[in-house]
């Protein structure tokens, strides 16, 4: 589309509009989290203030965020660490087998995605509770890897779509097994694939609130419940829960921007191969 | 016992067959092209002996062991792909090493065995770059080379030279001939390009829609095809079909205007067919532009819609008695009879060089100089 | 093996070589299949299947299970109603009117998280210079967990003291009640779904225009069309898959929102922004019915599957190629 039709400075106008539209609620929060409440919440809004970063502080060394965090950073990781090898397994063995039985399992998969949470959570928690895994790392993990587990599937499917299959066949004729045609020919193709799909599941597991609400409790509590509960009407404490959210927000941003163009790839390639 | 051997081996997709029962027997050392035009099931039949592919009936032999449900990688057997198939993460050395090393041949074997297919294929440069950074020609040769070191009872190509430009394919067909000669192996080759087959088998199978039409020695199938669809498809520009009707004592073939003599030889042939249609087809490269005015016995009038100039040849594209004509003639100097599209010209036919065919099967039913037809698969 | 015919070479060698479609064959005996290959590789994909199975096909079976049975959580007795959790439901006015707003709020919010996110896409593409600068900086809320993203928003719609409201008071007019007034709550979650997913689709569909065959546009400048008939006519059907796959998942997954819902409005104001999926949270862990929670869910289930899979089947019957 030759650029031009519509005037380039209207365009650039548009979007800096939107992208001043994404990006003040968090600017915003950032303010907050730096002034004191009467600077705060001064009408009109203050622009000029003295920042103070006691809130950030404590938030994370006196109010427990750094523990929250370690919850949040083992419970991600552990989810990456089960659902990624078994769901890159089934994606790759779901891009080369061509039956109808193949296509049904697809299917299958994309209809357990549309599962509702919210019905999946009370059976969940009704079983932990009775064999005590509330509040323990497993049932969390558990529940995240298998939440995971089709969008994973159908993610590395669409990689796999990528490599011909007539590597494996080479590779079968060479003398290699099934496994042995996965492991040393195609898998070592597939990294970059590997790759966006990890920083997926971190993700999902990582932003992860209902599951986390119900499945977590003092001991494993996560950082989205944690900064849930301080979102009250308590104006108090709004400086602090900003601090917490920016806290949350940033390592989570950093990770993925370095990663941008790889979580780019990811999801587009999602898109075309449906 | 042939040493390839596939007996009553057919292959359903679904619900089509897309391999009725077939046989065909490849001797040791044999060079045999499976040739076809696409869908015909040439690949299918290659995988087939690969073992990429299950049949779902009868049964692959190789070298007197009945192969049928042995994985590919104890058939003893290499493959060439079309695509190549190169590992891309792996360099040219560890590509050809890949299949020996997975059968746990020795460290020196392997590097023996690498080196002196890389001196035959002139690869030595090349050893530690990856495939991307080899041109088409190379890659090919590597993945001929990978199939080399294995040193296997048969030897598969899948249309490798399909992926090269023109050139290249014509220099690769040539080594390839040498390569077989040099080794001696037994070699299965599918094509869809009549030329690769003719210049290269010494058998070639030519397949339409999972049956064999025709096997021999690429002249046997040039001078005597067994049917309409093995003469059309070999030779090119491909053979002229005119069809008419036996006179009744059989002695000349009224096709719309012309009246074409039958050869004397192969009357007595044609005797079951008198006063019934029959086809004739004749190959471009053997009619001749008619002198005098036309008419004469044994010539068509041809009208001209195109002259493909070719340099030394001309090739005469038109239509005769409602069908698609041609001739090659040699590229008249100013002599001989005027030609231009939308002329009509009469071309002389050597009727003893045609050959005959039923319309209704499309077998031949004999040949312009008499003789019959043979089996559909004659031996090397 | 001797076929009919004699000599194994030569087959079918009559006077006349006859089509052998002519001749009828004996019908080719069915033999075991069973790619050898094949049957490896579905145990590849065992362990996921295992894990699905029992981690969230058991559970909603057990969810089901569950759904007929008048239930609270963490007490023992559970007495059979079969049916009865449903018929309660589907009588309640308050189901009812939390499938309104479930439908409401996602339409909406798909429909402008849609249409702004094509116009960007299209903008992006359009841009000569720094599209990669916008994309990054647009991208960023997507990226942000939604609880936290949900927070953020509190605090420019919260009531007084929001940014919003300090904006518009600043400038002498009275601000709506963003989170408090029936109507107004609605338009901050659409407002929220939007601020957080626009990226999303944005991202696809700007990847599809990337990868769209540029002479397509060309053909349809020199046939005439411009404008919004060149984008309607050539850019959105090359774009179907992708226009197809943001739909799909959008649909799915606004149909859940929870954790919006939850820090924002909590349901209300009283019940005004209570979706289906709020409304079967507060039975469960509110009301403690898990019984009747659990029919809730299957319920929301069953709109959800029902509706995406009959649009599903609408767009793959119309091209089979999309997918």
């Amino acid at each position: 589309m030759r650029p031009g039709t519509l005037a380039q400075p209207v365009l650039l106008v548009l979007l800096t509009a939107f992208a001043v539209f994404s990006l003040t609620p968090i600017v915003w929060a950032v303010m907050i989290s730096v002034k004191d409440p009467i600077d705060a919440f001064a009408i009109p809004p203050k622009l000029i203030f003295e920042p103070n970063f006691r809130y950030h502080y404590e938030i994370w060394f006196e109010r427990r965020f750094l523990e929250f965090f370690a919850n949040s950073a083992a419970i991600a990781a552990g989810t990456v660490l089960i659902s990624v090898p078994i769901g890159t397994l089934a994606g790759y063995a779901l891009s080369r087998i061509r039956t109808p039985a193949g296509r049904s399992f697809l299917m299958g998969l994309l209809v357990v995605r549309m599962f509702p949470h919210v019905l999946l959570v009370i059976p969940f928690f009704v079983m932990a509770r009775a064999v005590e895994m509330i509040d323990t790392y497993p049932a969390m993990i558990a529940a995240m890897v298998a939440l995971n587990q089709p969008f994973t599937v159908w993610l590395m499917r669409s990689f796999f779509l990528e490599i011909p299959r007539e590597l494996d066949e080479a590779a079968t004729i060479d003398g290699c097994n099934a496994w042995q045609v996965f492991a040393r020919v195609v898998l070592p193709l597939a990294r970059p694939g590997i790759v966006v799909t990890s920083l997926f599941s971190l993700l999902l597991a990582y932003n992860e609130f209902l599951f986390a609400l119900v499945l977590t409790g003092t001991e494993t509590k996560t950082l989205p419940v944690a900064i849930a509960e301080y979102g009250g009407e308590d104006l108090n404490y709004w400086s602090l829960s900003a601090a917490g959210a920016i806290g949350i927000m940033l390592p989570i941003l950093a990770f993925m921007l370095f990663f941008q163009r790889h979580l780019v790839r990811g999801l587009t390639i999602g898109a075309v191969k449906g | 016992m042939a040493f390839l051997e596939l007996s009553n081996v057919a292959k359903r997709f679904g619900r089509q067959e897309i391999i009725p029962p077939l046989d065909l027997a490849i001797e040791e050392g044999e060079f045999v092209v499976l040739v076809g035009p696409s869908g015909c099931g040439k690949s299918t039949i290659m995988r087939l002996i690969a073992g990429l592919e299950l049949p779902d009936a009868g049964d692959i032999r190789i070298d007197g062991r009945t192969v049928t449900h042995v994985l590919p990688r104890d058939r003893d057997i290499a493959m060439v792909f079309q695509n190549y198939a190169l590992y891309p993460d792996k360099t040219v050395y560890e590509n050809m090493a890949f299949g020996l090393k997975m059968r746990k041949t020795p460290k020196p074997e392997i590097e023996r065995r690498v080196a002196v297919a890389a001196a035959v294929l002139g690869l030595g440069d090349y050893m530690d770059r990856r495939p991307a950074q080899l041109s088409g020609g190379q890659r090919q040769r590597v993945a001929v080379g990978r199939a080399m070191v294995r040193e296997p009872k048969v030897f598969l190509f899948d249309e490798p030279l399909s992926n090269l430009d023109a050139h290249l394919r014509v220099h690769m067909r040539t080594e390839l001939v040498k390569l077989h000669r040099q080794l001696r192996a037994t070699m299965v080759y599918v094509t869809h390009d009549q030329v690769e087959a003719m210049t290269m088998g010494d058998r070639i199978v030519v397949l339409d829609r999972g049956r064999i039409r025709q096997a021999g020695a690429p002249l046997e199938l040039f001078r005597r095809p067994a049917n309409t669809f093995v003469a059309g498809f070999i030779g090119a520009p491909a053979m002229n079909m005119l069809a008419g009707r036996l006179a009744e004592d059989g002695s000349r073939l009224q096709a719309g205007a012309a009246a074409l003599p039958v050869p004397p030889a192969a009357r007595a042939a044609l005797a079951g067919h008198a006063g019934r249609e029959v086809l004739f087809g004749i190959r471009p490269q053997y009619v001749t532009l008619a002198q005098g005015g036309g008419g004469a016995e044994g010539s068509v009038r041809v009208r001209i819609e195109a002259l493909e100039r070719l340099g030394t040849e001309t090739v005469v594209v038109g239509v005769a008695d409602g069908r698609p004509f041609q001739a090659v003639v040699p590229t008249a100097d100013g002599a001989g009879p005027a030609i231009e599209p939308g002329s009509e010209i009469p071309v002389f036919l050597p009727m003893e060089k045609g050959h005959f065919f039923d319309p209704g099967s499309g077998g031949t039913l004999v040949h312009g100089d008499g003789a019959g037809p043979r089996a559909l698969e004659v031996a090397a | 093996m001797i076929p009919a015919g004699g000599d194994p070479r030569a087959p079918a060698a009559s006077p006349a070589p006859a089509l052998a479609d002519e001749i009828p064959m004996a019908p080719v005996p069915p033999r075991p299949r069973g790619n050898p290959r094949d049957r490896a590789l579905w145990l590849f994909v065992l362990p996921s299947a295992l894990v699905v199975v029992a981690v969230q096909l058991y559970p909603v079976a057990y969810a089901v299970y569950l759904s007929f049975f008048d239930q609270y959580l963490g007490s023992q007795d559970a007495d059979f109603v079969g049916l009865g959790n449903y018929a309660a439901l589907l009588g309640q006015q308050r189901v009812w009117s939390a499938l309104r707003v479930t439908l409401i709020l996602t339409v909406s919010s798909i429909a402008v998280e849609f249409a702004l996110g094509l116009l960007l896409a299209l903008g992006l593409y359009k841009l000569t210079r720094g599209a990669r600068v916008f994309s990054t900086l647009i991208f960023v809320p997507y990226l942000i967990t939604p609880v936290v993203a949900a927070l953020f928003l509190r605090w420019i719609f919260a009531a007084r003291w929001g940014l919003a409201d300090s904006l518009i008071a600043a400038a002498g007019v009275f601000p709506p009640d963003w989170l408090g007034s029936p109507v107004w709550a609605f338009v901050t979650l659409v407002v929220a779904d939007v601020w957080q997913f626009t990226p999303f689709i944005m991202l696809i569909l700007y990847a599809g225009l990337q990868g769209m065959d540029p002479s397509l546009v060309e053909a349809g400048r020199i046939d005439g069309a411009s404008g919004p008939r060149l984008v309607w006519h050539v850019i959105l059907p090359a774009l179907r898959a992708q226009i197809f796959f943001v739909l799909a998942i959008r649909l799915m997954d606004a149909f859940r929102t929870f954790d919006s819902i939850y820090v924002l409005t909590g349901g209300g104001p009283g019940t005004a922004t209570e979706t289906m999926t709020m409304y079967t949270y507060t039975l469960a862990f509110r009301q403690l019915e898990v019984g009747r929670a659990s029919a809730m869910g299957v319920l929301t289930m069953l709109v959800v599957t029902g509706l995406t899979l009959m649009i599903v089947s609408l767009v793959y019957r119309r091209d089979r190629g999309a997918f």
